[in-house]
């Protein structure tokens, strides 16, 4: 009994002294609120050109004299220390914006110096510069590479061509012929502080050379010679891309990564070695990526193989129990392979026996490292995919590849096997892609939405590429708008301030 | 009677845990001088005991050099003063270990020209200490450690007691950097031997010392293409041959990249 009178002491005394004195710091007023008009949510600005011009209007429910503070900060910045530039003090902000194309935060500080209450207020800026929102053409002229720029002012149809914007920019077109061209979201590149930063970029790769630019500028942030840390002996590439997470890079077959999300200095590792005997292998072009899976498939051995950034060896992938098509050795070649969702990573690969060449054969893949599945049918001689060429999937939508036979562009529903002729390109004219890309912009980007199959042709060196809508799965019976201008085309790409890293599929 | 003892044993336990003496030292208007981490380091915790303990090896440097410096950041807490102020670093001895010799393996502290460099400039807090070694043939045979530990005086007393002392192991041998500790054994590297070091410089035409590593360590890309280039060098250098005849260490291991 006596310990328990202890114990009550004991907790009465701390609980006595875990109470602070009342200092009265009650209120009974009402609190104070500013609120604010005249400030929009979103603005969108070109650098260089346009001006900020703002005009709030604030009042509070006390008696109030306001001071004002504007700023302006990355929206991105990884710098948690970042600091906020300041660019105005007074109501009314005129500030001509001269920042790098990408979004920035705008904040408003407004204080209330009778009472010295402030209230913050924000706007996302978008900042563009010319070459920030339009259509890029890849395309080779006398076997070098440069890149035609399509103005698209009011919408997404393309308005004025800008020849060679790439060799105009950076003085000279690229080595070799076109392989892609990709939009990459955060490639690391310097910014004015010689801090790498992601950068909103541009990547055109040909067999010889690469150039990765800032969206911004076009200016040249890597090539071949700097893009590696020890630079390959042989230039042959093949692709670049990313799955969100990692970059790749295939050069020579042989795979090389690079850390997408994260600190870097964007240069890519030494070439990943497939075990630990360094056997031989070459990669194909040809690849599935999404998040933060990536899968390849080795010529040499006829297999697939996934790959992550941390591990130097490619991973070999192990069949599911009911596939019609083994993953590993087996004897094939592939002619093409290309994402058709990803909500689900699914894709479609075409093969070509190499035993026998006249067996070829098109496959449903569905990739994982451990239960890899791939449903396999041998194409009859008498299809047309059998002997096709520009192969193009769709994306997430209808379930059509397209592709073309000779001057003619065929779909083939991927469910029914039935082929169908779409569209056939003038007499003159012989086609050199067939490329499907889809942005859904919303706001102001609405009018910037698009849905194309895209059917890139060469006519005694001049191109054009012919935007078909489609319905169904069917294209339109003419193109929404035809890009021109001269070389070979090789891809087209629409780029605008909220494309993003899984605005368009990493896959060919 | 056994919830009086009950409670004893709980009160008894709490109050000999909760109160613990802080390591750090409040400011008491006395100079003080401690070792710690590159000024650049600072804001992050986990680096207020690093580089406790460094490796340099002169195998690297050609053979007419006979001085290597090696440099420990020293911070001061206190005042800022408007002069210059010196201070002191001795020797101390390491138990079981071949202890540096001054005048023979580094510049003693007292030589006037290293002393004169032991000094806080007027109005800063911090200073490079740096620990003159010199290249004497013993150093061919085995590492040395040199233990150093500040030493109060007329403008500093000591700081805080565990950031006292730096300690650097040097040689002009094959020498484990430092930072090719168990984890980056296991990650990366695998089980250090001099002959393994030996053939990582001889392929890379890298040092692979510390400041190479902790360069490459922080770099996945850079790691990755140095590691590759080891790895495929490794497998060429043992192609063909039988296990017994793989390339093994000077304990008879065999040599791997994990």
């Amino acid at each position: 009994m006596k310990a328990l009178e202890i114990l009550i002491v004991f907790a009465l005394s701390i609980l006595f002294y875990s109470c602070n004195k009342e200092m009265g710091r009650d209120r009974f007023e009402e609190l104070e609120s500013i609120t604010l008009t005249g400030l929009q949510a979103h603005y969108s600005v070109v650098s260089g050109i346009d001006s900020l011009i703002i005009d709030p209007v604030p009042s509070s429910n006390k008696e109030a004299e306001f001071e004002y503070l504007w700023g302006i900060y990355d929206i991105r910045n990884e710098d948690p220390y970042a600091a906020m530039d300041t660019i105005g003090k007074s109501k009314n902000l005129v500030y001509p914006v001269n920042k790098v194309a990408k979004n920035w935060y705008l904040s408003l500080q407004i204080k209330n110096k009778k009472t010295g209450y402030s209230e913050y207020f924000k706007s996302t800026i978008d900042v563009a510069t010319a070459y920030t929102r339009g259509w890029y053409v890849i395309k080779e002229e006398n076997d070098r590479t440069d890149m035609d720029f399509f103005t698209t002012p009011n919408s997404v149809i393309a308005d004025k061509r800008v020849e060679n914007v790439y060799s105009f920019v950076n003085g000279e077109k690229l080595k070799g012929k076109p392989v892609m061209m990709r939009f990459l979201n955060d490639f690391k590149a310097p910014n004015d502080k010689g801090e790498y930063s992601p950068t909103r970029s541009i990547c055109l790769v040909t067999n010889e050379d690469v150039g990765i630019m800032t969206l911004s500028g076009l200016e040249l942030i890597k090539d071949f010679k700097t893009l590696f840390h020890g630079e390959p002996s042989k230039r042959n590439m093949q692709m670049i891309g990313n799955n969100f997470t990692n970059y790749y890079l295939i050069n020579d077959g042989q795979l090389h990564s690079m850390i997408g999300q994260g600190p870097g200095t964007g240069t890519f590792g030494g070439r990943k070695l497939k075990d630990t005997q360094d056997t031989p292998y070459f990669l194909s072009p040809f690849h599935l990526m999404y998040t933060n899976s990536a899968f390849f498939f080795d010529e040499t051995s006829s297999s697939f193989f996934s790959a992550d950034v941390r591990n130097m060896n490619l991973i070999p992938v192990t069949d599911d129990a009911d596939v019609t098509l083994s993953s590993t050795n087996n004897n094939k070649r592939m002619l093409y392979m290309g994402i058709r969702t990803t909500g689900y990573l699914t894709g479609y690969a075409i093969f070509e026996d190499k035993d026998d060449l006249s067996k070829r054969s098109i496959a449903q893949i569905i990739p994982s490292v451990s239960q890899f599945k791939i449903y396999h049918k041998t194409l009859d001689s008498g299809q047309k995919l059998y002997k096709g060429d520009n192969f193009a999937l769709i994306y997430q939508e209808e379930e059509v590849m397209y592709f073309s036979l000779g001057k003619e562009v065929w779909s083939r529903n991927l469910s029914n096997n039935k082929e169908k002729l779409q569209f056939t390109v003038p007499a003159n004219e012989e086609i050199t892609f067939i490329r499907y890309r889809k942005f859904s912009g919303s706001g102001p980007e609405a009018d910037y939405s698009y849905n194309y199959v895209m059917v890139g042709t060469n006519d005694g060196g001049q191109y054009k590429v012919r935007m078909f809508t489609k319905s169904g799965g069917d294209l339109s019976a003419s193109p929404a708008f035809i890009l021109e201008g001269k070389g070979i085309a090789k891809d087209a790409l629409f780029v605008g301030p909220t494309i993003n890293n899984l605005t368009y599929p990493f896959t060919f | 009677m056994k919830i009086r003892v009950y409670t004893f044993i709980l009160l008894s336990f709490f109050s000999l845990t909760t109160c613990q003496k802080s390591k750090e030292l409040l400011y008491t208007d006395i100079a003080r001088i401690q070792f710690g981490p590159d000024p650049a380091k600072i804001p992050n915790v986990s680096q207020v005991t690093a580089d406790t303990l460094k490796t340099q090896t002169f195998v690297y440097l050609p053979s007419f050099i006979f001085t290597d410096t090696v440099f420990f950041d020293i911070h001061t807490m206190g005042r800022l003063s408007d002069r210059d102020r010196p201070f002191k670093i001795k020797q101390v001895q390491v138990k079981n270990a071949k202890n540096a010799i001054a005048g023979k393996h580094y510049k003693a502290f007292d030589n006037p020209e290293i002393a004169a460099r032991y000094v806080i400039k007027a109005g800063t807090v911090h200073t490079r200490v740096p620990i003159v070694l010199l290249r004497d043939v013993s150093l061919r045979d085995e590492a040395y450690v040199l233990k150093l530990e500040v030493e109060e005086n007329d403008c500093f007393k000591l700081g805080q007691a565990d950031l006292l002392w730096r300690k650097v192991i040097f040689s002009d041998l094959m020498m484990r950097p430092s930072i090719w500790n168990e984890m980056y054994s296991n990650l990366y590297f695998g089980t250090y031997s001099e002959v393994k070091h030996q053939f990582m410089v001889d392929v890379t035409e890298q040092r692979w010392d510390q400041e190479f590593m902790t360069k490459i360590l922080m770099d996945t890309e850079q790691l990755h293409y140095w590691l590759g280039m080891l790895k495929s060098a490794l497998i060429e250098e043992n192609r063909g041959k039988e296990v017994k005849d793989h390339k093994r260490d000077e304990f008879g291991h065999l040599i791997v990249f994990p």
